[in-house]
């Protein structure tokens, strides 16, 4: 029936909608180029010889590529170890994350418990308050504990401000699973931590890699934590890392926008596979695709 | 001869115990299953988030400076210090408008954006991801971006202005234009995430009515403005509600860009109260800072947990 209207509409409206698909990949493509602008300037940037660099004058596209900026963050500054550290740290709260969360995202999903509301709501809570808040008390307890500087420290309170996205994220994915799958294995005299890891995690994997994708991105872009919490090398990720080539003098751009584009290709590697879950990753829920 | 079948009896005892004791044990777990399942992440979200937050509560009565061991109770002293301060009058309001500001952006030209993406064509999924980047691009590189670009001397937006003719301005300077600068340097990364909420919600919407509205001849912007806009409504609360948070939290951009300058220009709450603890080592004036923080936020959230309630509610009717 819908074939028969587009068909019945098509001859007196294929004019416009023409004009009106034009017109939309041409207001489209604008946007899209002003919003890319800084990331193709970024890139642009890293790639040209110091002279174009340093110019007042607008050249577009470099006259020659040149990749010394790259060596550069690897030869004069202490790329490697942010890089290093920083998937450390990323590690280290994917496995937490991924080990605590699926537990508590299914008792979230298939208990009606006292308090239930109460840890929703207090999930939603600790997603929205301003970090600054949590950051000045935790600077002050971790440097009792003498864990400043520490990739424990950092691990922890990374793993702590991921977990409400996680359990919420994963609560969704399994109140999506048809409810007869685990209940009649609870029945067959399974427990709950069985059921999860035998039932539960193969059917939610592409939910726990979506997961584990937001809660990589959100700890590989991290400034605050990383800046409060370690001022050694030893412990700093790479986003403090980038503040490194404000020097004195001025700001390194060549090789800032070097580690710049490093710093970018996870993020676009997983924006393009995590794309599909990112709405309810970043509204809790609150929004379904 | 009485032996098997003493040990059946005993059997069939021994079994039937081992029923009540497991379905006791059944019944305790099924009882409080939801308490341990939560229990490592409850208590991991307790030590690092609750506590600390409760913490910086006790602290916000303190006259608490890092560098003395001597921390008196003061009361309200580190609020009332807050609130006469001009300065804090002045970030606070700063906030209030650059949020007022960015959302007013985001939300017009990602609506126009997602209406655009929920168009059938050829190519949509290609837009669409590219449009996310940067949302996901880390606040500090988005905050160099914009830093380089915004560069007095070499930057691209001055390179443009003397092509075409036009002055070079000092961007991050002088204290309009850094403001325009860190707008435009936030919004960049808003306009996906407002524009991603919308275009779900459009997708969700119901076809009949705007199957009906254009056999009745409505125009475009009337379907516009009496069936996307309130069909649309829960959505945009909760986008506008999220992003309106996010704009109460906005520290790495600022850090990067302007470091709050010049003077107070471009400072907001988060990197106001990091100032307060870090350089000015006043940690009880901050804790009071960020718990005022918090309360914005707590207002914040309300609508949205109203939203959600109404939205339970429309669910259940529903089914």
């Amino acid at each position: 029936m819908t074939s028969q209207a587009r068909a019945s509409r098509g001859p007196r409206f294929s004019g416009r909608r023409l004009a009106e698909d034009t017109a939309t990949y041409v207001v489209l493509s604008v946007v899209l180029l002003i919003m890319m602008t800084p990331i193709l300037w970024l890139i642009l940037t890293s790639i040209r010889p110091l002279v174009e660099i340093a110019s007042t004058r607008l050249i577009l596209v470099p006259r020659r590529l040149v990749l010394d900026n790259y060596l550069a963050v690897f030869r004069d500054y202490e790329m490697a170890a942010y890089l290093q550290n920083t998937l450390l740290v990323c590690g280290g709260v994917i496995a937490t994350n991924m080990v605590i969360g699926p537990p508590a995202a299914y008792a979230m999903s298939r208990y009606r418990f006292r308090g239930e509301k109460a840890v929703l709501f207090g999930l939603v809570f600790m997603r929205m308050i301003p970090l600054v808040a949590v950051i000045l008390p935790l600077f002050i307890i971790f440097s009792t504990l003498r864990l400043l500087n520490s990739y424990a420290a950092l691990i922890i309170a990374h793993t702590a401000f991921k977990l409400p996205v996680t359990i919420w994220l994963l609560r969704a994915f399994i109140a999506d699973l048809p409810r007869e799958l685990d209940d009649s294995a609870r029945v067959d005299g399974a427990s709950p931590l069985g059921v999860i890891v035998r039932i539960v995690i193969p059917l939610i994997k592409p939910g726990l890699a979506a997961t584990a994708v937001l809660a990589f991105l959100a700890t590989w872009n991290d400034l605050l934590v990383t800046l409060v919490l370690s001022n050694t090398i030893k412990t700093e990720m790479v986003a403090l890392g980038l503040t490194k080539f404000v020097l004195e003098y001025g700001v390194a751009w060549g090789p800032l926008t070097a580690a710049g584009v490093l710093m970018f290709i996870p993020t676009v590697v997983f924006v393009f596979i995590a794309e599909r879950y990112l709405v309810r990753g970043l509204t809790m829920g609150a929004v379904k695709e | 001869m009485a032996g098997p079948a003493e040990n059946r009896i005993i059997g069939i005892e021994s079994g039937r115990e081992r029923v009540t004791l497991r379905s006791r044990l059944d019944a305790w777990q099924a009882r409080y299953a939801p308490y341990w399942l939560l229990l490592p992440a409850l208590g991991i979200i307790g030590a690092v988030l609750l506590y600390p937050l409760v913490h910086a509560l006790y602290i916000s009565f303190l006259d608490y400076k890092l560098a003395r061991s001597a921390r008196p109770f003061v009361g309200l002293g580190n609020y009332i210090e807050a609130f006469t301060s001009a300065s804090f009058g002045t970030v606070l309001a700063q906030n209030i408008i650059f949020a007022v500001v960015c959302i007013l952006v985001e939300f017009t030209v990602a609506m126009s954006a997602a209406l655009l993406l929920n168009r059938q064509f050829r190519g949509r999924a290609i837009y669409r991801v590219f449009f996310l980047l940067p949302m996901l691009t880390a606040p500090v590189l988005a905050g160099f971006n914009w830093r380089w670009i915004f560069n007095d001397r070499f930057g691209l937006m001055n390179q443009i202005f003397i092509a075409v003719g036009l002055p070079p301005q000092a961007w991050l300077v002088e204290p309009n234009l850094a403001r325009l600068s860190i707008v435009i340097a936030t919004v960049w990364q808003g306009i996906p995430f407002v524009m991603i909420l919308l275009l779900a919600g459009l997708q969700a919407l119901p076809q009949p009515p705007f199957e009906a509205a254009i056999v009745d001849g409505a125009t475009a912007w009337q379907r516009l403005r009496l069936l996307t806009l309130p069909l649309l409504r829960p959505v945009i609360a909760v986008a506008l509600a999220l992003r309106i948070i996010d704009l109460f939290r906005v520290f790495d951009v600022i850090y990067i860009m302007t470091l709050g300058g010049p003077g107070h220009a471009t400072e907001l709450l988060p990197f106001y109260i990091y100032r307060a603890a870090f350089s000015q080592s006043q940690f009880g004036l901050a804790s009071a800072l960020s718990w005022i923080t918090v309360f914005i936020t707590i207002v914040l959230l309300i609508p949205l947990f109203l939203n959600e309630r109404s939205g339970a509610e429309s669910e259940k009717l529903n089914t």
